[in-house]
């Protein structure tokens, strides 16, 4: 694992890890049913792996995407790029999710679908920070200084797209992951009740159906837990891409 | 003596900038309107049958689930626009009455809670607590750190612009500068960062709904509609609310985004 | 330069236009161009805002700027441009950037490449010390990365470098010393060298030749007024002192919970008379803008005494004390007699009017707060009276701050500033946002609204002559202290101080005696501030930091060797 996303992880210490052993010790404590905290790590690590890898590649696509939208708007992928970005707010990930539970319901396979479900309303929110910023770099404003600066040095255009246009257009999404990981957070809640997978939004859910108190809070402090794991490991990963975060740079907190 | 008979030669009107933001906030609000209205006309449509909601036709029963939608959003957001608000204001005034390290740590809380995933506690405080009014409250919780961030952000901001030294020399008291500069020019901003708790509780609402943890069935809501249909694998009942939801969340947002573009233009 | 012409004989020159015409809509931005650049020869361009001059630079450099249109015929042989505003990919390291230029033009790897750079920056004289290829470019001090970009440049070595306002923003001693290196480079190695940049860049100082842009024509420059408008009248007695005025900020505590401040200003002592216009001449960091401020009291200054008219500004700027509530009344402790009398210009007029109001209601207000005795129903007639005084049309009362131009902006600052007929305008850097041309007019008109007037004038400038050029006096300051004090004819012909020698040549387009860059404040060298730049620095320059000495009736000096010439 790269340098800056471990020291992330580590600055993330009290903030991910701590709630997550406080849920998991609350609902081993209080909870009604006998095996609660283990049912809950469990619920944890289904949560991780819904919502991690779809992040991942929502965002990378989505980046992609819409910087291609500002370069080529009328290719296919700057059709795309410009579709991800005008159709952000329309894809929640809840409705997607419920989305996806109608078409489980029909009969398709659950887990692909789940991803899928999870992935767009972040490639949603990163194409419609990377166009605009890519827009920037290549335009006539002040931020397209850069590209400017870089034709007239004679480089060829791939590698002004590449190092010096791109760069400004990744730099928003990166600030804007913290979004993202929160919208992940509640689709992927909203996905493991509709389709009953044994997550921790699941059993939150059913224990505040239930109107259990006991049974939710250590859910929801050990879900705002791996919501800063996530938050860290973008942080981490911003870092490790964007050499300006690690290299003189003061730690400025989390 | 310089007389500016035509504009001087060196500077070429600026281009129009693109008002993008602006022509999709107010599509935006042209939308909301238009689906409020909808909502608000739909017993009609529904031939006095208001009470059976699942015999009537799904576009109806999607319009009225409309009105109790609509009208929680409309009662969180103003309550988390004004929460956020407030909160941006105490901590402003907090940092000159004890110093801007108090400040500091007020708007930190407010970028920490910001960060936190407060949605989830919506579908909670609907199974874990009765009445509709504290069910606003809450949701309009999960909207004010981010309300309070931005607008604290323009706040400071106008309090370092230099228009207000102008105003010191030209001796206003701090009271006159206050009321003839600091209130006119803030009001703005502070709207701006309010709208943004629309789009927020809007969608806090329907995923809590969703889950069947939101409003009470009797008021009815688009994402207790579209939950449901989900569960029982209805398409047909499925379409109508989900598409109105989407259509209502694509507006608040136009709007949020609209009202900050014109703010930022400004 | 005449040996030049003979071997270019043999072949074009580089750079050639024929009939090159450029326009942007139905603007001509350049009329039927015909330019011809040797072999080591340096072309400056100038002009204003807007004039056109990065179009005919990106024109030449085969990229026409979107939305213009070309005709007539430019050749510009193997040419780099280095665009406006110098920057680079803003977050890669340096040196990848830098190898990926050299290595681009000349197949060089990653260590040859850095070799070559590091004989570029040798030639810029950046100290080794100070070459820190591993941050990115955003990192780096402004000074440092407009180096590295010239470096950059002769590193690849080019036939033809176009230089788009080439180290613009930094203070014009470094920016001298940087472009006077890069000129010694170009004609050394035979390269054709065209700046382009504000006449008051001082790029026409490095050049052989100079052309201005005006109205799409290139035409030889004006040369700048030098002398005062008018002839200055003496100035009477004086009224406004500074006692000691220093100022420092808090800073957050250091260990052990010590508390620490930063001292920007050093306890000046300053009067000014009656129909004086005193210039306030530094650079960045010497706390001219500070000092401005803090004879207004906006905020009062940490330490020393403002006295206006013998009365104590900072006594009656401070809050009332919490057993003397005198809340209510209009006028505590006289402070806004005070204000009705010492105006300010500011450095940015645009943003000095507030956005939600038009002009005429905020120039209502300046009158009803300060001028309390004219009658209301008269406010519009005196607010029309001192907008036709600053160069404006009446009509501008109706307008809205953000329709002003800049230039209008800085008019109706001006305006603002006399409403209340004051007796002394603090201005600091009030033309900083204008260039050419509209810099002039508003220069004109202000010295002619102080000699209608009879005004003192405080003006800090970083442009020693066109700060002296109307001023009876000149105070030079360096870091927050005063280094050198005399009246103005003196400051232009025979300065003593070496900080106010460099500024003066830097103003004339000459190769300041300073090397490096000023300190940040946080990091002042020990004794004298710029003994690090000094040619005249000894050993004992470290020891103490020079104290003001009379050299002549009039005339102070803080400098150890003032009269000693440079070592070596």
């Amino acid at each position: 694992m790269p340098r800056p996303v471990i020291r992330r992880l580590i600055d993330a210490m009290p903030t991910a890890v701590l709630p997550m052993a406080a849920g998991v010790g609350l609902s081993a404590l209080v909870a009604p049913q006998p095996d609660a905290a283990m049912a809950l790590l469990r619920g944890l690590v289904v949560t991780l792996l819904l919502t991690l890898p779809s992040l991942a590649v929502g965002t990378a696509l989505g980046t992609l995407a819409g910087s291609w939208a500002a370069v080529a708007p009328r290719s296919a992928g700057g059709l795309i790029g410009r579709l991800l970005a005008g159709a952000g707010p329309l894809l929640p990930g809840f409705l997607l999710a419920a989305v996806a539970a109608l078409a489980v319901r029909a009969g398709a396979s659950a887990a692909p679908l789940g991803w899928t479900a999870l992935s767009i309303p972040a490639a949603c929110q990163a194409a419609r920070l990377a166009r605009p910023a890519m827009d920037r770099a290549l335009g006539a404003g002040p931020e397209g200084g850069a590209v400017r600066m870089a034709r007239g040095l004679g480089l060829d255009e791939r590698t002004v797209l590449r190092h010096h246009a791109l760069p400004q257009a990744v730099a928003p999404v990166m600030g804007g992951l913290r979004a993202a990981v929160l919208a992940a957070m509640v689709g992927a809640v909203a996905l493991e009740s509709l389709l009953d997978l044994p997550g921790a939004g699941a059993l939150m859910v059913d224990s505040a159906r239930a109107g259990s108190a006991a049974g939710a809070v250590p859910v929801l402090v050990a879900l705002g837990g791996l919501t800063a794991l996530l938050n860290a490991l973008g942080l981490g990963v911003r870092d490790w891409i964007d050499p300006a975060n690690h290299s003189s740079t003061p730690y400025d907190g989390p | 003596m310089a007389e500016y008979d035509q504009p001087p030669l060196s500077h070429p009107l600026p281009p129009e900038p693109p008002r993008a933001g602006f022509a999709r906030g107010l599509s935006g609000a042209a939308v909301l309107a238009a689906l409020a209205l909808a909502c608000a006309a739909a017993p009609l449509m529904a031939d006095g049958s208001a009470v059976h909601r699942l015999d009537a036709d799904p576009v109806a029963a999607a319009l009225l689930d409309g009105r109790g939608s609509l009208s929680f959003a409309l009662l969180a957001a103003v309550l988390g626009g004004g929460l956020g608000i407030g909160w941006a204001l105490l901590a402003g005034l907090l940092g000159t009455l004890a110093g801007s390290r108090a400040e500091r740590r007020t708007i930190a809380a407010a970028h920490r809670m910001a960060g936190w995933p407060l949605a989830l506690l919506v579908p909670l405080a609907g199974g874990l607590v009765g009445p509709v009014w504290l069910l606003a409250l809450v949701t309009a919780l999960t909207a004010a750190p981010a309300v309070a961030a931005l607008a604290h952000a323009e706040l400071s901001t106008l309090m370092r612009a230099e228009f207000l030294t102008a105003a010191r020399a030209a001796g206003l008291p701090e009271g006159e500068v206050l009321r003839r500069h600091l209130i006119p020019n803030l009001t703005r901003p502070l709207l701006a960062a309010g709208v943004l708790a629309l789009p927020r509780v809007l969608a806090a609402e329907s995923f809590a709904s969703l889950l069947g943890l939101g409003l009470p069935p009797a008021l009815g809501s688009w994402g207790a509609s579209v939950g449901l249909a989900a569960r029982l694998g209805d398409p047909v009942a499925f379409a109508p609310p989900a598409l109105l939801l989407a259509l209502a969340l694509w507006a608040a947002c136009a709007i949020a985004d609209g009202v900050q573009a014109g703010q930022r233009k400004s | 330069m005449n040996h030049i012409a003979v071997h270019a004989a043999a072949k074009p020159a580089p750079v050639e236009t024929a009939a090159l015409t450029l326009m942007l809509g139905d603007r001509v931005l350049l009329d039927r161009a015909n330019l011809r650049v040797e072999r080591g020869q340096v072309l400056a361009v100038t002009g204003g805002a807007g004039s056109g001059k990065t179009a005919l630079l990106g024109t030449l450099a085969g990229q026409l700027p979107a939305g213009v249109d070309m005709a007539g015929d430019a050749r510009v042989d193997g040419h780099l441009l280095i665009a406006q505003g110098g920057r680079l990919a803003p977050r890669r390291p340096l040196a990848l950037q830098v190898a990926e230029v050299v290595g681009h033009h000349l197949g060089l790897d990653l260590r040859s490449s850095l070799r070559r750079m590091a004989d570029g920056l040798d030639r810029m004289g950046v100290p080794a010390a100070a070459r820190r290829f591993d941050l990115p470019p955003e990192q780096l001090p402004e000074s440092l990365r407009w180096a590295c970009l010239f470096a950059m440049a002769v590193a690849v070595g080019p036939a033809v470098l176009l230089a788009d306002a080439p180290a613009a923003g930094l203070d014009p001693t470094v920016r001298l010393r940087l472009l006077h290196r890069l000129a010694d480079w170009a004609r050394a190695d035979g390269v054709a060298l065209v700046l382009a940049g504000r006449p008051e860049d001082g790029v026409a100082g490095v050049a052989d030749h100079v052309l201005t842009l005006r109205r799409g024509r290139l035409l030889p420059p004006n040369p700048p007024r030098t002398e005062p408008l008018t002839p200055l009248e003496p100035p009477g007695t004086a009224r406004l002192h500074g006692r000691g005025v220093g100022m420092s900020y808090p800073l957050a505590a250091g260990p052990g919970g010590k508390s620490r401040s930063l001292t920007v200003l050093h306890g000046i002592d300053l009067d000014l008379r009656t129909g004086e216009t005193l210039a306030l001449l530094g650079e960045t960091g010497s706390a001219k803008a500070t000092l401005a401020r803090s004879l207004l009291c906006l905020p009062p200054p940490t330490a020393g005494a403002v006295v206006w008219m013998g009365r104590d500004l900072m006594a009656t700027a401070a809050p009332p004390a919490a057993g003397e509530a005198r809340g209510d009344d209009p006028d505590r402790g006289g402070l806004r007699r005070a204000r009705r009398d010492l105006q300010p210009l500011f450095p940015d007029p645009a943003s000095s009017f507030d956005p939600a109001m038009t002009l005429g209601d905020q120039f209502g207000l300046v009158l009803e707060s300060l001028r309390p005795d004219i009658p209301a129903d008269r406010r519009d007639h005196r607010i029309d009276e001192v907008l036709e005084e600053a160069g404006l049309r009446p009509e501008a009362a109706l307008r809205w701050p953000s329709a002003l131009s800049v230039a209008e902006a800085a008019h109706a600052g001006l305006a603002r500033a006399i409403l209340s007929e004051p007796r002394v305008l603090i201005a600091d850097e009030p033309a900083a946002s204008l260039s050419a041309e509209e810099r002039e007019t508003f220069l004109d008109t202000l010295m002619t609204v102080r000699d209608r007037r009879r005004l003192s004038l405080v003006l800090a400038t970083e442009r020693y002559d066109e700060g002296l050029r109307d001023a009876h006096r000149g105070i030079v300051m360096l870091a927050g202290r005063v280094v050198e004090s005399a009246d103005a004819e003196t400051l232009r012909t025979a300065p003593l101080h070496p900080y106010s020698r460099a500024m003066r040549a830097a103003s004339r387009g000459e190769r300041p005696a300073l090397e490096g860059d000023a300190p940040s404040a946080f990091a002042q060298p020990a004794g004298c501030p710029l003994r690090r730049r000094c040619p005249l620095a000894r050993e004992f320059c470290a020891q103490a930091i020079p104290a003001l000495e009379e050299v002549a009736p009039g005339h102070h000096v803080a400098c150890h060797y003032w009269d000693t010439p440079a070592e070596g």
